[in-house]
């Protein structure tokens, strides 16, 4: 009854499989021995780049081959006029722009990336910018808010790093207005804010952006109201506790403001997330530093949140004993 | 790069029953045909890649699936068709008259926005059998220029006569009306096994 | 051939079957009815598949408006036809308003200006005869293209050109005129992007007919205020209405429904080890079934706000019977959580529209029927159905053909008479649905597409049900329109009396019309819509009780399967549906995978020309991977050309 269409059985799919495969094996074995032959003979040309460019489309991670390349490269710089080098860059860009789509977490990639960027005449800045947030959001599709493999996750967050990384690269030699940057990482931290990338790229813009100490105040107030979002939605999240533990940091070190007013206030804010969350350990700790900060505090109230934070988090056990002795 | 797009095109061949619809798909994608004749069961569409003007071309021909022989097509099967071929047998002259309707059918239910100007594709097939033919190519190509001049084709599905002609023409009107469309339609989600999904998006 | 020539030549038989004999006859091309059929032609059942109408899908079909407006003009009454044809829509209401006529250019401010002028027209000159009787004006049974015409004609006679232009989209005459651009469901529908349909339709590999879109934006009335749903855990971040401790609830509330179910996937980066601290007291499905009588409970026992508990119980779960204390524990945990899965899957909503209406779904099971030998009759029917002593044999068909099979599978509209000769109407529940269908010429709600809107019991003008709301635009609707479907339970009053006063709230006043994150005073009352045309009716919808087996069935005489004709339950998923279709499968195959996935046209055996038999084997659907490579290979070959 069954029988409406024939099957190939597994066997049958597996050994044809399993032919393909050769094939690309092979292909790939004759890749690299024709590589190793240009590499032996230190030979510099057109068939080293096409030879180099096929073994790193199969696997970016060789970073010897990369290596080959640059070289074949630099040579090609010194005996080619700029404008055939401006072409072949241009090339090249596009080349590792498949390459990273496909490999984003391959670091050797990035760097190749950076290291022909450089060599543009007028690099569109812009354009990387844009690829960089392309990238970035590729990502978003995987951080579902509660489905994470974590295996997947590790996977991405590499990938983020770099892709960060090189975003920052870019915005150093570009003159990208620092503002939209940092509207750019809003947008990140909105779309899902366990980004310590962005948080860590924002950190860095804000003293940039605001020299004037009551600019630079007003705006921390702000990112206080803005970490409370992210820290009432998900206290666990350990990225937005950093970059609290930031904004307290860099409100203290503005002369002639009112910061313990401020902290005061996410005290009373933390205490109630506890309300809710008693037994979290990050707005435990966050909450001990900062009354360790303003020193208004019995070391009675300091002790009882150490031995909460002992019993909660006993890893970390030997950390909050070296604690004890500062209260 | 940008001229290398991708592009798919939903083509949906029409006509009376038996009048070689399968077997004209068959002929130009798998370059088979069989003598005997059943009702196409188990045919679903076929897919097709060519190049168009420096362009690849993805080319999905649908088949009636036999939901034609009680005119019981549902709308469904019309729905964003690139581009419709008309099939009638040059043998039957019943096939070749009730084109007309074929034609108006698809005009009710696919309901393009601008009709005048949809692209079809007649094609009277089974021209080996020459001897037993009822509908000379003058009648038929006549039909086709009072429609709009409709590009017309004499095929044989079974000889292999004209049929990669007839393909390469439909491919290329279909394009034409994609590209000409002021207000492109947003491509809709295909939803597929997640492996498939994660695939495509790293690539 | 020659013998199907004969066939055409004998006039009275010209629409035969040819063959007259088949495993399963199917009546009516509904939801389940279409699955039942694509499930058993894919095993190798011969099918025959008949709909008394001359479209697909029964009660879950979609219309372009001029169909709509025909069907509501010619209503096709239950109590007066011996056999029912269905779909029936009952209390049929169409109103539109008419063209005013237009202001002289130099009034037009002063109207823009006037807090409510479709209430309160401005009562120039000009408009007095047209505008103040608006409502008293509306034809109801009275809409066909050339009736509008005439009514329309001599209102717009005096029009100046200019304005003309502008106004030219707004009139019911210009609006049929693209009508037939208009996919309209009879029963509008949300797929959840991990729901048992969307799941289905790829495992049967049914998914390659559909395509769809993702929904834009999905919100809940609450206060006399429309609040997008935040859901993913960045839009509960960035959401400004909740207050901080209320974003902890709602959080709270979806870890704990997720730890009930047993869901282990949850873990975010970094803190593994806290959340299973963290987790709950350990409570299974079972456990809270038992503590708690029903959902509402069960939310309750969490002490949230009374905000955050309307926001799950009418925003995240959306099961919605007619009271809310119908929900169970666990249709309403489970609902949550396929909410919660749903998410960012297709897009950052949950939910997938069917790009061309919901109706080409049926369809979609249909044309798998077809791909495997099934054959198909629109416009035909049962005209009798033969007996022999108690055990079923076949029918004779509306065409006057008698045909056997094993078994036969209708709707209860279609074997009304049986079920009531055998007294099972008890086996089945009817609801009554109030339907609204507004057309109107900009969105309800701003800067979204499509968009769904649930409105809870009791928030406007006393509303007995939830009223789902959902805005359509781009797809399934001409250019320059908008398309806004009302559904709600009805308590027996017509479908104008449940939501008219919902539309005018919605469209007239324009009050609704605002963007959560816009400051809505200043501009919303340029771009207020207006009404083009509404159509309303009612829909009786039989649903069979079913669990794991059809009780209804058991009850009619041997071989003879009753299905639902409902194409939309209390939950916007499907799965009653799914169930009740497999569950009349398997008792005529009993122990036979349901809907299995087709096979990859790759790993099929092609038979060879002498292999070619009657059987199929031909199923074609040509791999096109293999030419996807080639076409990589060629194009980073052409890169090195340039490099070089």
């Amino acid at each position: 009854m069954h029988g409406v269409l024939k099957v190939k059985t597994s066997e049958e799919k597996a050994r044809e499989l399993k032919a393909k495969e050769k094939i690309k094996i092979d292909e790939y074995r004759s890749l690299v021995n024709a590589y190793t032959e240009h590499r032996k003979l230190n030979e510099f040309n057109d068939n080293s780049l096409l030879v180099t460019k096929k073994v790193l489309e199969i696997n970016p991670e060789y970073y010897t081959v990369w290596n080959f390349r640059r070289d074949t490269i630099n040579h090609f710089a010194t005996v080619k006029d700029n404008e055939t080098m401006q072409t072949l860059y241009t090339s090249e860009m596009k080349f590792i722009e498949e390459c990273i789509q496909r490999y984003t977490k391959s670091y050797w990639v990035w760097y190749h990336r950076k290291w022909i960027s450089q060599r543009i005449d007028k690099c569109d800045w812009d354009r990387e910018l844009k690829l960089c947030s392309k990238l970035l959001d590729l990502d978003l599709r995987n951080c579902k808010l509660y489905i994470l493999n974590s295996k997947e996750s590790q996977r991405q967050s590499i990938a983020k790093v770099h892709c960060w990384g090189y975003r920052r690269f870019v915005g150093e030699r570009s003159n990208i207005a620092l503002k939209k940057e940092f509207d750019y990482t809003t947008v990140k931290i909105e779309q899902n804010f366990s980004n310590y990338s962005a948080w860590h790229q924002r950190s860095a813009l804000l003293p940039k952006m605001y020299t004037e100490p009551t600019e630079l105040f007003d705006c921390l107030v702000q990112e206080f109201e803005l970490v409370r979002n992210a820290a009432f939605t998900e206290p666990k999240d350990q990225s937005t506790w950093i970059y609290h533990k930031w904004l307290v940091g860099t409100i203290k070190t503005i002369p002639n403001c009112n910061y313990k007013e401020v902290l005061e206030g996410e005290i009373v804010a933390i205490n109630e997330l506890l309300e809710i969350e008693p037994d979290c350990k990050w707005p435990i700790y966050t909450l001990l530093t900062l009354k360790m900060e303003l020193g208004n505090s019995t070391k009675e109230e300091l002790q009882s949140l150490l031995n909460n934070l002992k019993s909660i988090d006993s890893d970390h056990i030997k950390y909050y004993e070296s604690l004890e002795t500062q209260i | 790069m940008a001229t290398k797009k991708k592009v798919l095109l939903k083509v949906i061949i029409l006509g009376d029953t038996g009048v070689g619809k399968t077997s004209l798909m068959n002929q130009y994608v798998n370059k088979k045909f069989s003598n005997q004749y059943k009702a196409t069961i188990g045919a679903d569409f076929l897919t097709k890649e060519l190049m168009v003007d420096d362009r690849v071309v993805t080319m999905q021909i649908w088949d009636t699936a036999g939901q034609e022989r009680f005119q019981s097509l549902g709308v469904a099967f019309y729905r964003g068709a690139d581009c419709c071929v008309l099939v009638y047998d040059v043998n039957v002259a019943k096939t070749f008259e009730n084109l007309d309707s074929w034609r108006d059918e698809f005009l009710i239910q696919a309901g393009p926005r601008d009709p005048d100007n949809f692209p079809f594709v007649v094609l009277g097939n089974k021209i080996d059998l020459e001897n037993q033919r009822v509908v000379s190519q003058k009648r038929a190509a006549s039909w086709c220029q009072s429609k709009g001049n409709i590009p017309y084709f004499e095929t044989s599905a079974k000889e292999a006569i004209n049929v990669e002609q007839a393909f390469q023409t439909i491919a290329k009107n279909a394009i034409k009306l994609e590209d000409g469309l002021v207000f492109p339609i947003p491509p809709g989600i295909q939803v597929q096994p997640e492996q498939t999904q994660t695939k495509s998006s790293c690539c | 051939m020659d013998e199907e020539l004969n066939h055409v030549i004998d006039e009275s038989r010209a629409n035969y079957l040819d063959k007259d004999n088949y495993d399963v006859i199917v009546v009516g091309t509904g939801f389940v009815e279409s699955l039942v059929a694509g499930a058993l032609a894919r095993v190798g059942k011969s099918v025959l598949h008949l709909d008394q109408n001359c479209y697909y899908g029964v009660n879950c079909s979609s219309f372009t408006l001029n169909q709509l407006s025909d069907m509501l003009t010619k209503p096709n009454d239950d109590s007066t036809t011996a056999s029912v044809v269905q779909p029936i829509l009952k209390n049929p209401y169409i109103y539109y308003q008419q063209p005013p006529t237009p202001p002289t250019p130099a009034q037009l401010p002063t109207q823009v200006e006037q807090p409510t002028p479709v209430e309160q027209p401005v009562a120039t000159e000009q408009q007095t005869t047209t505008t103040t009787t608006n409502v008293e004006e509306s034809t109801t049974l009275d809409t066909n293209d050339t009736s509008v015409e005439s009514t329309t004609t001599t209102t717009t006679a005096t029009i100046t050109p200019v304005v003309e232009k502008e106004k030219e989209k707004e009139t019911v005459k210009d609006v049929f005129k693209v009508g037939r651009q208009f996919i309209i469901d009879l029963f509008p529908s949300l797929l959840y992007a991990k729901g048992a349909l969307v799941q289905l339709l790829i495992s049967s590999s049914t998914s390659k007919y559909l395509e769809f879109k993702t929904l834009d934006k999905n919100y809940l009335y609450a206060n006399g205020k429309l609040h997008a749903i935040p859901s993913t855990k960045g839009s509960i971040f960035k959401d400004n209405t909740f207050s901080l401790k209320e974003k902890r609830y709602i959080m709270k509330f979806i870890e704990s429904v997720r730890s009930i179910v047993g869901d282990n996937s949850s873990t975010e980066e970094n803190n593994t080890e806290e959340q299973e601290k963290q987790q709950q007291t350990g409570e299974t499905l079972e456990s809270v079934t038992k503590k708690y009588k029903n959902f509402v409970e069960f939310v309750k026992s969490y002490q949230m706000s009374s905000n955050v508990e309307t926001f799950i119980l009418y925003g995240i779960c959306l099961i919605h019977p007619r009271s809310v204390e119908q929900v169970t524990v666990e249709e309403g945990i489970l609902s949550v959580l396929l909410y919660m899965t749903s998410l960012l899957v297709y897009g950052e909503s949950p939910f997938l529209i069917p790009y061309y209406g919901y109706g080409d779904i049926p369809q979609a099971f249909c044309r798998l029927c077809a791909v495997f030998g099934g054959t198909f009759v629109l416009d035909r029917t049962i005209g009798s159905i033969n007996f022999n002593e108690n055990q079923y044999t076949g029918i004779t068909c509306s065409a006057g053909q008698p045909l056997t099979s094993k078994y036969l599978i209708a709707s209860p509209s279609v074997l009304s008479p049986y079920i009531e000769a055998a007294n099972l109407q008890p086996q089945y529940t009817k609801e009554q649905y109030s339907r609204c269908i507004l057309i109107t010429d900009k969105v309800i709600v701003n800067s979204s597409e499509c968009s769904y809107i649930t409105i809870p019991p009791n928030s406007i003008a006393g509303n007995k049900s939830t009223i789902n709301v959902y805005q359509m635009e781009n797809i399934c609707v001409a250019r320059g329109y908008v398309l806004i479907h009302f559904t709600t339970l009805s308590n027996g009053a017509t479908a104008r009396d449940d939501l008219e006063a919902v539309v005018e709230t919605f469209a007239k006043k324009g009050c609704l019309y605002r963007d959560i994150d816009a400051d809505s005073n200043s501009d919303a009352k340029d771009s207020r819509p207006n009404i083009i045309w509404s159509g309303y009716f009612n829909m009786d919808l039989n649903t069979s009780i079913v669990n794991n087996k059809s009780p209804l069935s058991e009850l009619m005489p041997k071989g003879i399967f009753v299905s639902s004709d409902s194409p939309i339950s209390a939950s916007i998923d499907y799965q009653s549906q799914i169930n009740e279709a497999k569950s009349i499968f398997s008792m005529i195959v009993p122990g036979v995978p349901f809907l299995e996935k087709v096979p990859d046209s790759e790993d099929i055996i092609w038979n060879s020309e002498e292999e070619q038999s009657a059987t199929t084997n031909e199923t074609t659907t040509t791999t096109t991977t293999a030419n996807t490579d080639n076409s990589n290979l060629t194009e980073s070959n052409n890169n090195d050309d340039k490099q070089e």
